[in-house]
């Protein structure tokens, strides 16, 4: 019975793989490495005048015209973008609404929960051709270090359909950036409903590079991409953006933000009725009423997914000449019992920082002794007063005005 | 039917089942029957945004 099996299905499986592999070799193999750079057939104009200098978007996807926005203020020598997550609320002390209202500087912030490091490393390469010397400011927050990384919902809310198309076809992107989006798309392929032409690029690339990946993911791979690219001809749409710049002009208004910023903190401080932690009373009575404390883990700096994402960031920012600067947020020590464990971390992006002469601005601090009521409006969000001391650090370092 | 014969009629079948696998799950023939349909990518997992 079994040697009747090996020899009519074993021994013919055996035989119709080797022929399948022979004529895939014979007929295909030759154009496999044709194409890792897959040439756009199709190029998509987006053109426009740029009309927004101040306030900020959630994400790119909020209105028509917040794409063309943002590659705008990156082209543009006299906005100043910012780059954040969670903390960017509608509060009128904001950076991007504080600053654009007093002083008509122009400021555009992007971003809210969940917009970590490498959701901004592909916005920028997104924006490759106009990014070189832009003023950028990173909001770095010490919650992202607690996550697995950019999560698939987020990768799938910023890395936008024109963004990948655009990163995949410029071929002056190092491909370092682009097999490292093919391994995060790779290694979440489950997470996702549906990959799109440039992810399967992305991941091609990948794949492509890793000489000791498993051979059978490595020709079905190959597989795919070429049939596909044989029968289907898949086209990767090329996006141009056409933009007419604009400016607007700064007045010279002074404010005395130490003064301003004081009072915010004593009305902050005046108006918590429900908790001695320093957290405003709606936020207390709705998330922590049940939960007085917590403990953070700490991150692994070899191995944690946002810090490897924060540090290819750091690398395209230096590669790319930007002005760029970085405000680190702090964590409520009353309530995050160890906030020390966070130190070598804060200590590790600080010297990445210091090493290329990045200018910061650190508010972590490791104890309740240290931490400067009011700074935040709850455990890890930017307070009014907080807002100010910012706004006077990037008046000054970009503007300056001290 | 001889044995060599057989040998090579499930040779053949085998082959086939082997580019029908391809063709629908690694190709996945209804991006090849409409190359041009529009590209949905979506993420399976909702994660809820957690203040803290």
């Amino acid at each position: 019975m079994l040697k009747k099996i090996g020899l009519f299905h074993i021994v013919p499986f055996l035989l119709a793989s080797l022929i399948f592999v022979f004529l895939y070799h014979l007929f295909i193999s030759d154009i496999i490495d044709n194409h890792v750079n897959i040439k756009p057939l199709k190029t998509t104009e987006i053109s426009g005048k740029q009309e927004v200098h101040a306030g900020k978007y959630g994400n790119l996807s909020e209105v028509d015209h917040a794409e063309l926005e943002f590659i705008a203020s990156i082209k543009s020598k006299n906005q100043l973008t910012l780059m954040g997550s969670s903390e960017f609320t509608y509060s009128k002390f904001t950076t991007y609404k504080y600053l654009p209202a007093k002083k008509n500087y122009q400021v555009l912030g992007i971003g809210h929960a969940h917009h970590q490091s490498l959701s901004m490393l592909i916005e920028l390469l997104a924006a490759h051709p106009e990014n070189l010397n832009t003023k950028i400011v990173f909001f770095i927050s010490p919650d992202w270090f607690n996550t697995e990384g950019t999560n698939s919902k987020a990768f799938v809310e910023y890395a936008r359909p024109n963004f990948l198309n655009r990163i995949i076809n410029d071929s002056t992107i190092s491909l370092e950036y682009k097999e490292y989006l093919g391994q995060y798309i790779d290694s979440r392929l489950n997470e996702f409903d549906g990959v799109s032409k440039s992810m399967t690029s992305f991941m091609k690339i990948f794949i492509d590079n890793q000489t000791n990946y498993i051979s059978l993911k490595k020709l079905k791979q190959n597989i795919k991409d070429n049939f596909k690219g044989t029968i289907s001809k898949p086209i990767i749409e090329n996006i141009n953006y056409k933009l007419n710049i604009t400016n607007t002009i700064k007045n010279s208004t002074f404010l005395n933000y130490d003064s301003i910023a004081k009072a915010l903190q004593l009305k902050f401080i005046s108006n918590i009725q429900s908790n001695s932690i320093y957290v405003n009373d709606n936020y207390y009575n709705k998330y922590l009423s049940n939960k007085k404390e917590s403990i953070l883990n700490q991150p692994n700096l070899k191995t944690n997914e946002e810090y490897l994402d924060f540090k290819l960031l750091l690398k395209y920012v230096i590669e790319r000449k930007m002005e760029a600067s970085f405000i680190i947020l702090p964590l409520n020590p009353y309530y995050y019992k160890n906030t020390e464990v966070f130190l070598p971390l804060i200590d590790s992006i600080k010297l990445n920082l210091e090493k290329h002469d990045l200018p910061y601005y650190n508010l972590y601090v490791s104890d309740t002794l240290s931490y400067d009521p009011g700074i935040l409006n709850d455990v890890m969000h930017f307070g009014d007063y907080g807002w100010m001391k910012v706004n006077k650090y990037i008046d000054s370092l970009y503007y300056g005005n001290h | 039917m001889g044995t060599t014969k057989k040998i090579i009629q499930n040779t053949l079948i085998y082959f086939l089942l082997i580019i029908g696998y391809v063709y629908l799950y690694v190709i996945n023939i209804n991006t090849v029957l409409n190359p041009s349909q529009e590209e949905v990518v979506k993420s399976k997992i909702d994660f809820v945004y957690q203040q803290f």
